[in-house]
């Protein structure tokens, strides 16, 4: 994801095409990162909202870290503040859960199975892996999106690659 | 090199993070070990995995959508303020009603110094384990709870006169459902009780009784509210289980192990309004 400091500058300053420019550099991969974080059907919103947000802050930028980094890193704050949101609002009859995730071998093609498998990961856990496999960040750059050290990252890869491993077994992927 | 410590590197190896003095001794130890070189395999295959999943876009409107709310935003300067002020009020309500617990296990990267916090990832971190060993042997999980918690096996009346009220369990499970055994159980949050029931096939479930909602129980585990007659209920999906947890009355009751939304139908209709059929 590269994009130039000239670029954030303009939009500061408010010059027309800047945001454009922007959303094209960033939109598909924070929207990526934030479909992980929130599903499919406030993905749309979310990214959106992340973006007016973005470019009504971006005179805060102050080019010490990678402008990528900084945006991501408000993605996934943004993103996990929706989740706790709406997690403490919605509640839905027991009835339309009859088809129990936790318990049923998912009969589906690879492609939605490693969704499901994915959608079961522990959300610090599935952002981690999703930074370093979708958006091929560095180790530097995962730790400054998630806030913690630089060491720490390789160790919750692990586990995230064998929890996800062990999520897709459960829903019957063979190896 | 050893497998411990090839373990801890593989995904620095395969993420090409690994420092390059390790790189040699690294390889060495997995030409000559099947396990470690399997692992690595496997995730080489996650990798495969990612590459091959559908490459997720925004909708094809969501610029014009964004442009237009810019445009609203720009033609009306009390707007924007007003926008900003949400975000902050309403990040502010998140916090405050969250509370600093929640905070911490939802993002639990951070330090933690606090002697209550160290409890909670203590018990949060024994009952992960315990989670685990539910789908070999609850009996034994419990047991081993209640060796770390300073537990006593109790009848259901001892269990009340320790604990001044009744356990919600009682003599209220469906049809088909024994109840095991009831610990008594010297939680960092509360006194609870712990209970342990048995289907007729013979397999097994645990049901806890506390004074609040245990929320770090279960991490981040993906969880969702659903209404079950005049219930609302926190379904946490484990990996080969559903954990529930719900208000009765003046305290929380959590099933651990449990076998579905029906039977989660079943045990709560059962628990809260004793005269159904169960």
């Amino acid at each position: 994801m590269v994009l130039a400091n000239e670029v954030i500058e303009g939009a500061a300053r408010g010059e027309r095409e800047s945001p454009r420019l922007i959303y094209e550099s960033l939109g598909s991969r924070v929207y990526r990162t934030v479909y992980r974080i929130v599903g499919s059907s406030d993905a749309d919103d979310v990214t959106q909202d992340i973006f007016l947000h973005l470019f009504a802050n971006l005179n805060k930028f102050r080019f010490e870290s990678e402008s990528s980094t900084w945006v991501h890193r408000l993605a996934v704050n943004q993103a996990l503040q929706h989740l706790r949101r709406s997690s403490r609002k919605s509640t839905v009859p027991i009835e339309s859960l009859a088809d129990d995730p936790a318990t049923e071998k998912v009969d589906q093609d690879l492609e939605e199975l490693f969704e499901v498998a994915l959608s079961r990961l522990d959300n610090e856990l599935c952002i981690i892996l999703d930074l370093k496999e979708s958006q091929d960040l560095s180790y530097s750059q995962i730790a400054e999106i998630v806030g913690i050290p630089e060491g720490t990252v390789g160790s919750r890869l692990n586990r995230a690659r064998r929890e996800l491993k062990g999520h897709l077994l459960a829903l019957g992927w063979e190896e | 090199m050893d497998c411990i410590a090839a373990q801890k590197l593989l995904s620095c190896f395969h993420d090409n993070e690994l420092q390059p003095e390790l790189v040699a001794e690294f390889r060495e130890h997995i030409g000559g070990c099947c396990k470690c070189s399997e692992e690595l395999a496997s995730f080489d295959k996650l990798s495969t995995l990612f590459d091959d999943s559908v490459v997720l876009e925004p909708s094809a409107g969501l610029w014009d959508k964004l442009e237009c709310a810019m445009t609203t935003s720009s033609t009306s300067r009390t707007v924007p303020a007003v926008r900003r002020i949400g975000i902050q009020s309403r990040v502010l309500g998140l916090a405050l009603a969250a509370g600093l617990l929640l905070a911490m296990r939802v993002w639990s990267f951070t330090h933690r110094h606090n002697q209550n916090d160290h409890q909670h990832d203590a018990l949060a971190v024994n009952l992960q384990t315990m989670l685990s060993q539910f789908a070999t042997d609850p009996l034994l999980a419990m047991n081993e709870l209640s060796k770390e918690y300073h537990g006593v096996e109790v009848s259901l009346d001892t269990a009340e006169s320790m604990l001044d009220y009744k356990p919600a369990i009682g003599n209220r499970l469906p049809n088909g459902y024994q109840l095991a055994s009831t610990h008594i159980l010297k939680m960092p949050c509360c006194t609870c009780a712990a209970s342990v029931c048995t289907r007729s096939n013979g397999s097994s479930f645990s049901i806890f009784e506390h004074n609040t909602e245990q929320q770090m129980w279960f991490g981040d585990a993906p969880a969702v509210m659903a209404k079950c007659g005049n219930k609302e209920c926190r379904l946490v999906q484990m990996p080969e289980h559903l954990a529930v947890t719900w208000k009765s009355g003046k305290r929380q009751l959590t099933a651990i192990g449990v076998n579905g939304v029906e039977e989660v139908a079943s045990l709560l209709a059962a628990i809260e309004n004793p005269a159904s059929p169960g």
